[in-house]
């Protein structure tokens, strides 16, 4: 399998400003070298807790936000990351689904005019073939097509995730970043959405980037996995194996604290303060944090591990 | 043991167009001492709608139609006038409501905000207990959190100000609407542990409304699934979910992505749920439902009857 997208030490900062004239003051390491790879056809998800840059990382693939260090390639040809037009030619072929249904479809417009916009500006059809095209793109999603004419508030939560769905599948992008698509929606519509998209993906042939802290949903739809904590990837590896022979403490820490319908085991929970991320420490971020932490730990843990499963940990579980 | 609170045949309406449109009709159920009861649905059911009536709190209070009974010591929270329901209010019914970021006064800093539970109820600030409480919500510096406004504060650290904000004046029942949702696994971990302390320390009852079965599973002891403004299964958690009978409640199980099977075995419960104004008086989970007896099941309304001890179900197909 070729890789569709190749990431090397990704690093990605937020200013901290202050002071009287507003000079950087420090920085949020949001993402602090990151690798990563998806290959063509894969689904592959990044796991981990609120704030741990995981979304961030998903905006700096696609150039939606500022790289500080690192390189990037696109189907074997590297990406001049810093420079606004080399994104430009690649809009087209790399896209992004948002979290919030609500608010990431103009209110205003038709949801014939939210879906013919790309269209018309990637020049994917002619204006006199619209109609039928969005008609087509809403019946992909399992929407009925006399549906364009209406506006957002007239659908639900579910709904308009498949709308925004439709919109992305009409440029036929090669890589979809699916941010925290399916957190805002019930499980019976969680449900829906995923089968939906795993369908999409067969018949479309897509590569997906799927971003969310919902273990259960992660492996159910995704094979290869990384876990991030506090800006970097302590553990990745196929979902079989990280699910059930976790290396790093962090993701069992996480696959502990999961509730599950099985009342005889009970979540675990996490002691220990987080660091922050304007401040972190030097060595593993998640030291605070873990039961086996040693003296080593207070020097950055080097990547270990077989070719399919690695992990950033000085004393990994057996 | 014994009954804290009982709902007796709750119905909401909200006037529309001259007519009504029925949110909710002819809930029943009782919370017993020390009880975690939960009320389970999907968003639009009326879980939060029902919950929120129990304390006459209800969004558009003057437009909506409530009819039904409240019982809470022996009187009927629905006919108390506003004063004295203010007294219950906060006291000995506390609510942490979904949204701890629009549920919490931006101007105001969070100690005059946990002070203010006191005041409301005219008790004098005790100042060593809201340490206390805070720490126990898991502040390791109080100071901090009670000198913040609540923008200065993530997610979790509002969510458990809220909770910490509903226990201070050691209610009786607590209702907790999906106090967990927005919080990342490790923080819902320690905020259900923290409510499952309480309930088995002061012997507090919660009613928990959630969409998360797992959590259900987890720490209630019964439970009560809701589709379309009625209940229509009821039962111990035990019980529930070795036998869930509703096909609906199968449903949702089968919904769940579970962490022990590989890629996709999910099965999506076809078709959407209907809006208020097109309820109809029989079952309203017949048209997706893969069992369904037209004859039966889309005439008349369908009886919530015993089915077993303690587990009650609307399903034609159960009540032979």
């Amino acid at each position: 399998m070729m890789n569709l997208l190749e990431a090397h030490d990704i690093e990605s900062y937020f200013d901290i400003r202050g002071g009287l004239f507003g000079r950087i003051q420090s920085y949020v390491k949001a993402v602090n070298g990151v690798s990563l790879n998806v290959g063509e056809g894969e689904i592959v998800s990044v796991v981990g807790e609120s704030g741990c840059g995981k979304s961030t990382l998903g905006l700096a693939l696609l150039g939606l936000q500022k790289i500080r260090s690192g390189s990037l390639s696109f189907q074997g040809e590297s990406i001049n990351v810093n420079d606004f037009k080399s994104w430009q030619g690649l809009r087209k072929d790399l896209q992004i689904i948002f979290q919030d249904p609500y608010t990431s479809l103009n209110p205003r417009l038709t949801i014939y005019e939210s879906l013919s916009e790309p269209l018309l500006l990637h020049g994917i059809c002619k204006k006199s073939e619209l109609k039928d095209k969005v008609g087509y793109l809403l019946e992909q999603v399992e929407l009925k097509p006399e549906m364009m004419d209406r506006f957002p508030h007239s659908f639900s939560g579910g709904q308009r995730q498949r709308i925004c769905i439709a919109r992305v599948l009409g440029i036929e992008p090669k890589l979809i970043v699916c941010d925290e698509i399916v957190s805002a929606l019930d499980v019976s519509v969680q449900a829906q959405i995923l089968e939906l998209l795993l369908k999409l993906k067969e018949s479309h042939n897509l590569s997906l980037l799927f971003i969310s802290h919902d273990l259960a949903v992660v492996r159910a739809i995704s094979r290869r996995i990384y876990v991030m904590y506090l800006g970097r990837v302590v553990e990745e590896g196929p979902s079989e194996m990280l699910f059930h022979q976790p290396k790093h403490p962090y993701t069992k820490a996480l696959l502990d604290s999961i509730p599950t319908l099985d009342r005889s085991r009970r979540p675990v929970l996490l002691e220990g303060e987080v660091p922050s991320p304007t401040n972190l420490p030097t060595g593993c971020a998640f030291a605070s944090r873990c039961k086996y932490k040693s003296e080593k730990c207070g020097e950055l843990p080097q990547r270990s591990g077989l070719d399919d499963q690695s992990y950033y940990c000085h004393n990994p579980l057996n | 043991m014994g009954k804290l609170l009982e709902a007796k045949n709750l119905s909401i309406a909200l006037p529309e167009d001259g007519g009504q449109v029925i949110l909710t009709e002819g809930i029943s159920f009782d919370i017993q001492k020390g009880e975690v009861y939960s009320l389970v649905g999907e968003s639009g059911c009326g879980k939060t709608i029902t919950a929120l009536s129990l304390l006459n709190v209800l969004p558009t209070a003057n437009a909506s139609m409530l009819t039904g009974e409240v019982l809470f010591n022996d009187q009927d929270l629905l006919k108390l006038p506003e004063k004295d329901l203010c007294k219950i209010r906060g006291k000995d019914i506390a609510v942490i409501f979904q949204e701890p970021s629009s549920a919490m006064n931006p101007l105001m800093k969070v100690r005059a905000q946990l002070e203010e539970c006191y005041l409301l109820h005219q008790l004098e600030v005790n100042h060593e207990a809201i340490d206390l409480m805070l720490k126990e919500v898991g502040f390791a510096d109080p100071e901090r959190v009670l000198n913040s406004y609540p923008h200065e504060l993530s997610g979790g650290m509002l969510q458990r100000v809220m909770i910490a904000m509903a226990l201070l004046l050691k209610p009786k029942l607590i209702i907790a609407d999906e106090p967990t949702t927005a919080l990342d696994v490790t923080i819902q971990a320690q905020i259900m542990d923290l409510l499952d302390r309480l309930r088995r320390e002061h012997d507090v009852s919660i009613l928990l409304i959630t969409h998360n079965l797992n959590l259900v599973a987890q720490y209630s002891d019964r439970v009560a699934v809701m589709y379309a403004g009625r209940m229509v299964e009821e039962a111990g958690v035990e019980e529930f979910f070795a036998k869930p009978c509703h096909p609906y409640s199968k449903g949702l199980l089968r919904a769940l992505p579970k962490m022990g099977s590989a890629v996709s075995t999910l099965e999506p419960i076809q078709g959407q749920v209907p809006l208020p104004k097109n309820f109809v008086p029989s079952c309203r989970f017949a048209d997706r439902c893969s069992q369904v007896v037209e004859s039966q099941c889309c005439s008349a309304p369908i009886a919530f009857k015993e089915v077993g001890p303690q587990h009650k179900v609307a399903c034609v197909l159960e009540q032979k």
